[in-house]
């Protein structure tokens, strides 16, 4: 509608990706050491045509987590709410022959490696859905096999760019030591 | 017999809510965080580490069970009060 006429886009983003030989092969060298040492971006073109992999569907969601306590005279509950997650689902389905199915599987454990330590990222473009900078929550891959076609479950997660609420954590309370 | 005692909620102030139960969490001196669920039955009672911990119940104040005692304080507070080890 727009005119964009644009293949969808996936963009994993793997910091510190190198061993330390590649690292130092290239230290000093301007530019591409400061490249190096960042780490880089894969992307993967979301087209039947160049990788074999394309976008089935896409979903976005909101996770709310409510707790409502009653009161004793039937009136209005005290209500809190928070917000859990806002998570993007895509599906994907690509040839097993794709060569681009195999790189997927090996990033997606690069990405498992660096989970703890936040040295990944992915963005995600498709027309009016753009994420950037998310958390993968999950990836799921699975072969049909039946047909020659596999699919790609991922969910990623856009926690990392909210604030924490009510980060400050619990009340603290002084102690009085004392009899009964 | 010591005890350590922590102030945990005003007890007019949770009657006024007319809530059935409430937790209160909180990071206690010396302990760490810990739960309490107040309930609104009869009386007020409060529920900590699986311990029911009844305010002024049988008018014994402060009323203690096992290694926990709770009472109503003059300002109308009610404090949990954990023996210290002798």
């Amino acid at each position: 509608m727009l005119g964009l006429d644009i293949d969808p886009i996936l963009i994993i983003y793997i910091s510190e990706a190198l061993p330390d030989a590649a690292k130092n092969a290239v230290a000093g060298i301007p530019v591409i050491d400061d490249l190096f040492g960042a780490g880089f971006p894969m992307p993967i073109y979301l087209s039947e045509e160049l990788t074999g992999i394309v976008v089935d569907a896409d979903t976005k969601g909101v996770d709310m987590d409510l707790d409502v306590t009653a009161t004793a005279d039937a009136g209005k509950p005290l209500v809190k709410q928070n917000a859990t997650d806002s998570t993007n689902t895509i599906n994907l389905q690509c040839n097993k022959e794709s060569i681009f199915l195999p790189v997927f599987i090996a990033l997606s454990d690069q990405i498992f490696e660096r989970a703890v330590a936040g040295l990944y990222s992915v963005s995600y473009l498709n027309g009016a859905t753009t994420i950037f900078n998310a958390l993968v929550k999950s990836i799921t891959v699975s072969n049909d096999n039946t047909s020659d076609k596999s699919s790609i479950a991922i969910t990623l997660s856009k926690a990392n760019q909210r604030e924490t609420t009510n980060s400050a954590g619990p009340t603290e309370l002084q102690r009085t030591r004392g009899p009964l | 017999m010591l005890y350590d005692w922590y102030v945990i909620f005003n007890l007019a102030a949770f009657q006024a809510l007319g809530l059935v139960s409430r937790k209160y969490t909180y990071n206690l001196e010396g302990v760490g965080t810990e739960t309490f669920l107040v309930c609104q039955g009869e009386g007020v009672s409060v529920l900590f580490r699986d311990v029911f911990l009844p305010v002024n119940f049988e008018d014994y104040n402060p009323y203690t069970r096992g290694d926990y005692a709770i009472r109503l304080n003059d300002d109308g507070f009610v404090e949990v009060g954990i023996k210290v080890p002798e």
